[in-house]
Parts: structure tokens; C-alpha cells; sequence
């Protein structure tokens, strides 16, 4: 879907235009409300955020995102903004302060205009896990958009935004973006700061961008990494110099994942696809190697053990004592956790939570969580062993397009499946991204994913936008 | 292996989480068919496989021992459930 708002480089070179840009995006976010984008707009913050960058503009200051209208997912804290998460047992809670990511691309000249729309602490493949309803999909309202950052997605794909941020634990982002025709990176675990992230799982979150095109999810992700002093597992690893995505220097190596390109559970669609973005990088003159990663075809099981373990310690300081919703019934310590929890979180994410404490439980440690933690280092090991011959690795990013709103929600084994081929990049900390390719026979988007070696998202976007020059025209 | 509807309750009681019996028997159903999904992990070979808990080698970052500005203490119960001038309140524990 076409940008509705002037570029970013237009506005670059008029800032004067830029009320009138925020306006317009905000206007658009309301008139499809429907779509259920957005949890809040903030106009009012916007209008101010917008006349600080114009001065600044006016001043002569370098602002590497000056024009970049954004929007920011629900489960980053913007100071003294609500922050739901999606859930009801937050009960609106203004947040203390902002996270470093949005603090950095403020600083950097983004203009945020609203939180947006998610599953439930991000535990979902379909943003239909959200207390504020369901996100839908730009294209066709009876789909989903995708999850857990369908909001952000939304935001972007339907033209409202330059780009926007999302978490990716297991492919929150980059199923969105596949599903919606947009791009969607997930940095290097501990590219981007966290610090005000509220976690999920602590070893596999990031902080992850949406955006129209390579070189647009370059410059926010170069605005927002680096190390930060609040969050002892942000990288101490150099960010490129380099501000401007180029296509490869080199011809590419190319290795394609047998076990996902061929996988059973692929649409018909998606392996054609898959086909041609092959074909297309031979006839460019790249290299193409099959790989086998035997072991991450078990990158679900492995994945949902290790989030819904982590998931269900991290939620356990939502307790009703400090913040957020409190039982009117509870008359006792452990009524007012296990009443508050008990109607604060939804469904799924209550059935993580116990998925989670029962594979942490005595009896079943081993079996589970440890068993899980050991197939994690041989996915890791594989990856790594394949990317040393390799530049890049090429798979589909879901095996499916956009599905119906509901059509998975009674079988939770099937919704977990949709994160088949993202979650090996989240067990490993790899970075990957989602690269629009063509729509299917429906005009559903297609997305391709990439994965390259720790760090190294200038190769990793630099292939994705050689995969955007090559992709047949619309 | 399959869970019983007394471990459902049990791993309820464990995650602080009060369920309907509706949701309970729901959850027996849903746990057991996730799991036993799970379970094609058994069949993996992890001998002398070191678990992994943590993916780059991060070692622990010190931060040099000077005083910040923090949280002010207004701002921090200022959505608390329950205080009174300035503590949080909750149900007496002992």
C-alpha cells in the first residue's frame, strides 16, 4: 500500500510541512479506527514533539530522522503515556520514564504519534490476544494482521507511518511484516537497548523495527543501537559508521535452508515464491548453497519452553501490589496475587504463564526447561556452523499468508506453528528480516526472510535491498 | 507424559493464578496437547550438550559506584492499588 503521507525526505527539506504530515497521519489512524491500530494517539505530545524538531531544523541541527512519523507499540514505556501492554492488568498505568530506544529517535527526530495494538504482553502470532480487540489487516479486515506487533504493522503498511517499533521475541515483527508487505528487522539480541521494554523473554526480546524499505530500517535502527548504561544486556559492540544503506559490494553467498524451503507445512504460494527469489539471485549472479539445519526444525518446541519459562517469571512482579489492577475481593496476600492475576491477564497469556511455571516445576525441570536450554545451543551451533560459508540465509518468513481472525484461536498448537521458521534467529540471537517479495492469488503479501552473522545488519539489509531491486514489479 | 487435572491445579497454585474449573479443564486439554507436541524433543541426542541460557558472551558490566538521580518517590506510588502517605499498602504477610 502506498505511503499517504509525504516522505521523510520531503519533509527533510520542508520542515514547514511536518504539522500538517502529523496531522494528516493522526487523521488517517482515526478514520480507520476499525482497523485497530492504535490503543492511544497522542496528539497533543505530537504537536509538541513536532515544534521542538522544527526549531531544531530552523537551528541547523543534523537530525538523521527529521520528517520520520512513528509509532511505537504498546509495550514500550513513553514517559508519563499509558502503558498497557495490551492487558488488562496494567489498568492504564502511566509510565515512570521513556525507553532508551524512543528516547533515540526522538533525540534523533522522529515525531511519535500513538501506542500501538499487540497481543497481550506479545504472546501471540495474530494480535487477537489483545484487551482492546483485534488488530486487523490493512488489506482485508476479516484477516489478521499478524502478531504479536499487528498495530505497529498496521500503522505502517496502511501508510500512515514511516516506520514504527514492535518487539521480537519469536517473530513478532517479522511475521507482521511479512503478512502486511513491509519490512521488519530483528537486530542482534542486544543491538538495541531494552531499558523500558517490558520483557517477555529476557533471552530473546529486541526491540525491532517495521519500515517501507531497507534503507528506511537502516537509519532507525542505526538512531537506536548501541550500548546503554540501563540495560546490562545492550551490547558493547561499535555501531557502523556508515548512516547510508548500499547494495553488496561482493556477490553473495547464499544459503537456502532445505528443511524450511521445502517444509510440509508450506502454502503452495509461499514455496513458489521461495523459488523464484531463488532463481532471481542466480540469474543476478549470486551463489546459492543448500543448507540443512536438521535440529531448528525443532526451533518450536525448544522456543516455547524457553519464553513461557522466562515469560512466567517475568510476570510475576505484575502482583497488584505497586501498580496496575488490584482485586476489589481480595482479602489476603494470596488472594489479592492470585484474584488480581487471575482477572488482570487474558487467556493466552495466563496459559503461558502456566505452560511456563510447569516446565520450571520440580520433576519436570529436566525434562523441559533443561532439555530445551541444550537443543537451544545446537540450533545456535548450526546456525553459526551454516553462516560460515554463508553471507546470508534465505527461508520463507511464515508458511502461510495473512489467515482468517479466528481461525486458529481454538488450536493453540497450530498458532504456535506460525513462528516455525522466525524463532531459530530469536534461540540463536541471529539478526533477520522480513522482505516483502509479491502478493499470493489473493493479493496477500508475501515475505522472504534473511539471516546473517551477530552484528552485522549492514550486510543482513544490504541483501534485503538487493532482494527489493529484484523483485518483480508491480 | 500427560498431566493430570490435580498437576493443572497444582502448576495454578504455583503461578499465583485463581482459574475457573471451566478454565482448568480447558487447560488439561491445552497442556496436554502442547506437550505432547513438545515431546519430539526427547528424541534428540543431548549428551555432553551444555545448556544454553544466555547467546553472546556477555560477561557482567560494572558501572562505577556514583549516585543517580531516581525514581522520585511521589511518581512511584503515584498508581499504586493502595497507599497511605508514603508506602505502597498491601495485606499484612505475617
Amino acid at each position: 500500500m502506498p505511503l499517504l503521507i509525504p516522505s521523510p525526505e520531503t519533509l527533510r527539506r520542508n520542515p514547514e510541512k511536518l504539522p500538517e504530515a502529523v496531522a494528516q497521519s493522526l487523521a488517517l489512524a482515526r478514520a480507520n479506527r476499525h482497523l485497530g491500530a492504535f490503543i492511544e494517539l497522542l496528539d497533543e505530545r505530537a504537536g509538541v514533539s513536532c515544534g521542538e524538531v522544527m526549531a531544531r531544523i530552523r537551528k541547523g541541527e543534523e537530525l538523521p530522522l527529521a520528517g520520520f512519523i512513528i509509532a511505537v507499540k504498546d509495550n514500550i514505556s513513553i514517559k508519563d503515556v499509558p502503558l498497557t501492554c495490551g492487558s488488562r492488568i496494567l489498568d492504564h498505568h502511566p509510565a515512570t520514564f521513556t525507553a532508551t530506544a524512543v528516547e533515540r529517535l526522538e533525540r534523533a527526530g522522529a515525531i511519535v504519534i500513538g501506542k500501538t495494538n499487540l497481543d497481550e504482553f506479545a504472546m501471540g502470532s495474530s494480535n487477537e490476544n489483545s484487551s482492546f480487540g483485534p488488530a486487523r489487516h490493512p488489506l482485508d479486515d476479516t484477516r489478521v494482521p499478524g502478531g504479536s506487533s499487528g498495530g505497529s504493522a498496521v500503522s505502517v503498511a496502511a501508510g500512515w507511518c514511516h516506520a514504527a517499533l514492535g518487539s521480537d521475541t519469536g517473530g513478532s515483527v517479522r511475521q507482521p511484516a511479512a503478512f502486511c508487505g513491509i519490512v521488519g528487522l530483528k537486530p542482534t539480541y542486544g543491538r538495541v537497548s531494552r531499558y523500558g521494554l517490558v520483557a517477555f523473554g529476557s533471552s530473546l526480546d529486541q526491540i525491532s523495527p517495521f519500515a517501507h524499505d531497507c534503507t528506511s530500517a537502516f537509519e532507525v535502527l542505526h538512531a537506536m543501537a548501541g550500548a546503554d548504561s540501563h540495560d546490562a544486556t545492550s551490547a558493547h559492540v561499535k555501531v557502523p559508521e556508515c548512516e547510508v544503506l548500499s547494495l553488496p559490494k561482493n556477490k553473495l553467498r547464499v544459503g537456502v535452508v532445505r528443511e524450511f524451503v521445502d517444509h510440509e507445512a508450506l502454502a503452495p504460494s509461499i514455496r513458489a515464491a521461495s523459488r523464484e527469489v531463488c532463481d532471481a539471485l542466480t540469474s543476478a549472479g549470486h551463489t546459492l548453497v543448500e543448507v540443512s539445519l536438521p535440529t531448528a526444525k525443532l526451533a518450536i518446541p525448544v522456543y516455547y519452553i524457553v519464553a513461557t519459562a522466562e515469560a512466567s517469571s517475568n510476570l510475576a512482579r505484575f502482583d497488584g501490589a505497586r501498580y496496575g489492577k488490584r482485586s476489589a475481593d481480595a482479602t489476603d496476600v494470596n488472594s489479592v496475587l492470585e484474584l488480581s492475576r487471575g482477572i488482570g491477564f487474558g487467556p493466552e497469556v495466563r496459559r503461558r504463564i502456566m505452560m511456563g511455571t510447569y516446565v520450571l516445576s520440580a520433576g519436570y525441570f529436566d525434562a523441559y526447561y533443561r532439555t530445551a536450554q541444550k537443543v537451544r545451543r545446537l540450533i545456535k551451533e548450526e546456525l553459526q556452523a551454516v553462516l560460515a560459508q554463508t553471507d546470508v540465509l534465505l527461508t520463507p518468513t511464515t508458511p502461510s499468508t495473512a489467515f482468517r481472525i479466528g481461525e486458529k484461536v481454538d488450536d493453540p498448537v497450530a498458532m504456535y506453528l506460525s513462528d516455525i521458521f522466525t524463532t531459530p534467529a530469536n534461540l540463536a540471537g541471529l539478526p533477520a528480516v522480513s522482505i516483502p517479495w509479491r502478493s499470493d492469488e489473493s493479493g496477500l503479501p508475501i515475505g522472504m526472510q534473511l539471516m546473517a552473522n551477530y552484528f552485522d545488519e549492514e550486510l543482513l539489509l544490504s541483501a534485503g535491498m538487493e532482494l527489493e531491486r529484484l523483485r518483480p514489479g508491480v | 507424559m500427560s498431566l493430570t487435572r490435580s498437576e493443572v491445579e497444582h502448576v495454578a497454585k504455583l503461578a499465583r493464578l485463581r482459574l475457573s474449573d471451566a478454565e482448568l479443564s480447558s487447560l488439561e486439554k491445552d497442556l496436554n496437547a502442547i506437550f505432547g507436541y513438545f515431546d519430539q524433543l526427547r528424541a534428540v541426542d543431548v549428551t555432553n550438550v551444555e545448556p544454553l541460557a544466555h547467546v553472546l558472551d556477555a560477561v557482567n558490566v560494572m558501572d562505577d559506584d556514583v549516585p543517580h538521580e531516581c525514581l522520585p518517590r511521589e511518581i512511584a506510588l503515584r498508581d499504586a492499588p493502595d497507599r497511605t502517605e508514603e508506602y505502597f499498602r498491601f495485606p499484612r504477610i505475617l
